[in-house]
């Protein structure tokens, strides 16, 4: 009992640095003795400090060199570790040699940061510590997972303008037959979480942007609630012949435009209405245009070049994400080969290739209001862009592993990010610092989804689980189980009451949000909600699920 | 020596030890490039593109099928595993044909509507101007005359797209005269299954069934009750025989009580339950016509049948009377011989040794014929089924084929038996409902099959399209001709 450690600080942050020397082999034993003794089967913290020691067995044998008590050691403590770290210490298992230690990305991690990890109550009992809020193991499960732990305490304590910006100004011509049913949307006009609309220099609305503005509000006045009573209909499209794999599709705003991108590093855009894809034409010809005319945008088009599909050529490696501009004039493609290229959907060419990255490159994203959009890459960091620069304006830095997904908060303020490194952060675009990060994830994250009113955020990835999260306070507020292989697409739906998810397991499953909110605002205890119904599919790429507009 | 082996070994744990991790690292690597193409499958491709992300160039050229053989070799105490290589000759390369161009990717959508645990498949254009939804509203709200311009609506969309109306049908019932609406709609119906049917939708299995569900159910008011008999009435005999025949009793009880039953009944019940009648007599007579011998009486009828026996048995005594008197009406779903016309048959001294009564219950009496070797074909293969098709007003056309002369029969198809057989004779059944007419009237066919060891019964369900008839025999193959002449006395 006097052998245990005398670990001190809120959370158990054991120093790498702190524990050096032959004697913490020796403390290590006796705590994992005691452990037994007191048949602490739950004690999941302290697998955890098990599997940091390890980590510090490695570097104590830099001087020493032995090779083989070194794989002794983390055959005999390996068994004890919770599975999801099991890649870790595969990839762990190949450092046999100091010199292998230089090169390998996650023993610098853990030279470099402390591994936060929170015990249960068993533990701090025994443990003879205190923290000020006790968990059960099944809150304990619930939020560890990431390479480096949990978030630290106080990561998510920084205010996050969740709100929405307010909407222009636009004259919207109120029809008639509406009883008035608009204008009660239009009233909570000061939301106080809504950041102020110039916090973010935001580009200036264009007459065309503001005429699509009108037709969503239309749109949106039509939409039917959707519930578990009235659920959506699906429309799948099916690829064929696709030999060189589909790596990944987006689909405009207005579902009007479908973009995939494939494995031989080209682009492919299809209509999806039966408007056909023309090139603007040529500068002389332009020229010729009468430029008052009220169907001048038509006439810059060339009709003898309308088509169903364009390909886009360019890249040199895998294009894995594509994303299109809110007013579907560009769009934005990541690949392989480290570059992000800005594409004309006027006249489909390459305008600009972002080079930054160098690695790969895996996910891009517009931001909801155009004019910015962010990447997310093999070198661990989201880099934030601009269609008018070429170099990053912001690069937000944080996580530990690759940047797997990135995604824009629905008022451009924030930028969502996921990572291999098991965890999901939230960066603020003004300042480019980290004011959220949200651990629970067991595998790597692909896929995260904003609730359209902003406060809540689902991420999902190959431990094929959903987690919902409540961006006010970073609290976990679902884990949502019914997936049985990665989840790759989430999609809100438009009245944010419906979350739909796909991915390998090819089906799409639909999540009643509204029940999950409602049963764990009662109890914290994260409960596994009833998926509504599953289908099964014929693709195994779930495209995003669009809101069904009905005519009446 | 010894000296020189502990250094080999020590080098190859060197060795080892970083080949294993650069190893782990790329497979590592190239594993996150396969997650990121959404792919379960790990490829050369990745590999090579986990290799580039270290720095690497990437080994050119390496492809890997699905399945890799590897051979094991093993000798002197070692064990190898290793690909075998062929020896390809160049000439051969270079002197064979290019391969095909693989096919463009192209796109196709398909809608899945979910309703409760109500699923289908439809396929759907994607500016499609109808939807369900609409029709639907106007149901809940009874708005029949709308209800009735919508389906006209979806008719007039049918040409090029398939619309399932299962959920639609089954409605309330209503005081308001909507018996058209649901014939209207049984039609239209029919026409959607008949013209979109496949083997991957399925339609029509989907319909029937909902349809029979209906039928059976206790709770569904009657008014359902007669459109699902409609709809089922107007997928055709065959489909009033296997789903409606079987329930006519317990349709009949529900229409006893509606009418003269013990429990109060309303106004709309009875009106439903009278159009009930009206439409069993008009769909299930003609199937219990081939169904049940001429003998029946009324009480074997009620005996089966319940409450709709005797009108059942009435109105196929008047089918049966209209039948013998007119030729029958132009859709029999049996094979008629009529009396006392000339039959067409094969073979020389061949005759109907039994005249059939185009009213009797069982048509197929197996008609035989003797072969005789002078029919090309049949000569040969004594299994054979040959489809003869007469031309309309050809007298000339040589009359070798057949032993008696009957103009203009010449053989359309000769499809080859499936069963063998050594039996000499043609057992065969004539069929077309309006074989009846001689040669000159022109028109006809005949399926003439032979070579089943059993006799095989043809049976003919024309359905009422004058473009196709579909033959079925008794062992279940189906021989379908597409191409005729009109048949019309």
């Amino acid at each position: 009992m006097a052998s245990l450690p005398q670990l001190s600080g809120q959370n158990v942050q054991i120093k790498a640095e702190g524990m050096t020397g032959v004697s913490d082999k020796q403390t290590l034993a006796a705590v994992l003795q005691f452990l037994k003794k007191h048949n602490l089967k739950v004690c999941k913290g302290f697998a955890v400090a098990v599997r940091k020691s390890n980590v510090i067995r490695f570097r104590d044998y830099r001087t020493q060199n032995v090779l083989l008590r070194t794989k002794k050691f983390f055959l005999k403590y390996s068994l004890d570790q919770e599975p999801y770290y099991a890649e870790d210490l595969n990839k762990l298992s190949t450092v046999t040699k100091p010199e292998h230690m230089k090169g390998s990305q996650i023993m610098e991690n853990f030279k470099s940061s402390k591994f936060v990890l929170k015990m249960s109550r068993d533990s701090y009992t025994h443990l003879k510590l205190f923290d000020g809020v006790p968990r059960t193991k099944h809150q304990i499960d619930m939020t560890s997972g990431g390479l480096l732990g949990e978030a630290a305490r106080d990561a998510n304590k920084t205010k996050i303008l969740h709100g929405l910006l307010k909407e222009p100004d636009i004259n919207i011509p109120v029809d008639d037959d509406d009883d008035g049913g608009g204008d009660g949307e239009d009233k909570p006009k000061n939301d106080p979480n809504a950041p102020a609309t110039n916090r973010i220099p935001m580009p200036e609305l264009k007459d065309q942007d503001k005429l699509e503005r009108v037709n969503a509000y239309r749109e949106a006045l039509k939409r039917v609630k959707m519930g578990p009573t009235s659920l959506p209909s699906i429309c799948f499209y099916t690829f064929h012949n696709a030999i060189q794999g589909i790596t990944g599709i987006d689909i405009s705003e207005d579902s009007s435009l479908m973009c995939t991108c494939f494995g031989d590093s080209n682009i492919k855009i299809w209509s999806l209405t039966p408007n056909k894809l023309r090139v603007m034409k040529q500068m002389d010809e332009l020229e010729l245009i009468d430029k008052d005319a009220d169907d001048v945008l038509e006439r810059m088009m060339d009709e003898r070049t309308a088509e169903d599909c364009k390909m886009l050529t360019g890249h040199s490696g895998p294009v894995f994400n594509t994303s299109f501009s809110p007013d579907k004039s560009s769009l934005t493609s990541c690949s392989e080969d480290g570059t992000v290229r800005l594409w004309s959907l006027h006249t489909w060419t390459n305008l600009v290739s972002y080079k930054g990255h160098n690695t790969p490159v895996w996910d891009v994203k517009f931001s909801p209001h155009g004019h910015y959009f962010v990447s997310g890459g093999h070198d661990r960091v989201a880099r934030l862009w601009t269609t008018d620069h070429y170099q990053p304006v912001r690069i937000f830095a944080g996580h530990y592993a690759d940047v797997d997904c990135v995604q824009f908060h629905p008022n451009g303020n924030y930028v969502a990010t996921g990572s291999s490194d098991r965890a999901v952060r939230i960066f603020d675009v003004l300042n480019g610092s980290c004011v959220r990060t949200l651990t629970g994830h067991k595998g790597a994250i692909h896929s995260l989804c904003f609730s359209p009113d902003g406060k809540y955020l689902a991420s999902t990835g190959l431990d094929a689980t959903i987690c919902l999260w409540d961006i006010s306070n970073g609290n976990m507020l679902a884990q949502m189980r019914e997936h049985t292989n990665t989840v790759y697409s989430l999609c809100f739906s438009r009245c944010g009451s419906v979350l739909a998810s796909g991915g390998l397991d090819n089906t799409v499953k639909l999540w009643d949000v509204t029940k999950v909110i409602k049963e764990t605002d009662k109890d914290m205890d994260a409960s596994i909600p009833s998926s509504l119904s599953i289908i099964n599919p014929y693709s195994y790429i779930t495209s995003e699920i669009q809101c069904i507009f009905y005519q009446n | 020596m010894a000296e020189k082996g502990d250094k080999d070994t020590k080098m190859n744990g060197h060795l080892t030890a970083e080949s294993v991790k650069t190893m782990g690292e790329s497979i590592g690597e190239a594993t996150r490039i396969m997650h990121h193409s959404k792919k379960c499958k790990l490829t050369c491709g990745d590999f090579d593109n986990a290799l580039r992300v270290h720095n690497v160039e990437p080994l050119y050229g390496f492809h890997a099928p699905d399945l890799i053989p590897f051979r094991y070799a093993s000798g002197g105490g070692r064990e190898l595993h290793f690909v075998e290589e062929k020896e390809l000759d160049l000439s051969e390369i270079i002197n064979s044909t290019l391969p095909k161009v693989p096919l463009d990717v192209s796109m196709k959508g398909a809608t899945t509507i979910l309703q409760g645990d109500h699923r289908s498949m439809c396929r759907l254009r994607r500016d499609q101007a109808l939807r369900g939804p609409p029709v639907k509203v106007n149901i809940v709200q009874n708005n029949l005359a709308l209800l009735i311009y919508l389906m006209r609506l979806m008719k007039a969309l049918m040409e090029n797209q398939t619309i399932y109306l299962e959920k639609y049908l089954c409605m309330r019932p209503d005081v308001d005269n909507h018996w058209a609406l649901r014939d209207f709609a049984a039609r239209l119906n029919a026409l959607i299954c008949k013209n979109f049917h496949n083997n991957v939708n399925n339609i029509q299995a989907r319909v029937t069934k909902t349809f029979s569900k209906a039928v059976r159910s206790e709770k569904a008011a009657l008014a359902t009750i007669y459109g699902a008999l409609s709809g089922l009435g107007e997928l055709g005999p065959e489909v009033v025989h296997s789903f409606v025949v079987p329930n006519i009793r317990m349709i009949g009880d529900r229409v006893r009580q509606a009418i003269d039953g013990q429990q109060l009944t309303n106004n709309a019940d009875r009106i439903a339950a009278e159009n009930i009648k009206k439409l069993a007599a008009k769909y299930i007579s003609p199937v219990l016509k081939t169904h049940r011998l001429l003998t029946d009486t009324i009480e074997d009828y009620t005996a089966e049948y319940g409450y709709l026996g005797p009108l059942l048995h009435a109105a196929v005594g008047k089918e049966r009377s209209s039948s013998t008197s007119s030729q029958g009406p132009p859709h029999k779903p049996t094979i008629q011989i009529s009396q006392g016309k000339p039959h067409i048959f094969l073979g020389g001294s061949g005759t109907l040794s039994t005249p059939q009564t185009p009213t009797s219950a069982r048509p197929l009496q197996n008609i035989t014929f003797p072969r005789t070797p002078s029919i090309p074909g049949v000569g040969q293969n004594p299994n054979q089924k040959f489809v003869i098709m007469q031309q309309p007003r050809v007298s000339s056309v040589p009359m070798q084929t057949t032993g008696v002369g009957v103009g203009g029969t010449s053989i359309v198809k000769v499809l080859p038996g499936m069963h063998g057989g050594s039996t000499g004779n043609i057992t065969s059944g004539v069929s077309a409902s309006t074989i009846t007419s001689s040669g000159s009237t022109g028109g006809q066919k005949i399926v003439v099959m032979s070579g089943s060891q059993q006799p095989m019964q043809v049976q003919v369900s024309s359905g009422g399209e004058p473009g196709r008839q579909v033959f079925t025999s008794a062992t279940g193959e189906q021989i379908s001709i597409v191409k005729t002449e009109p048949s019309h006395l």
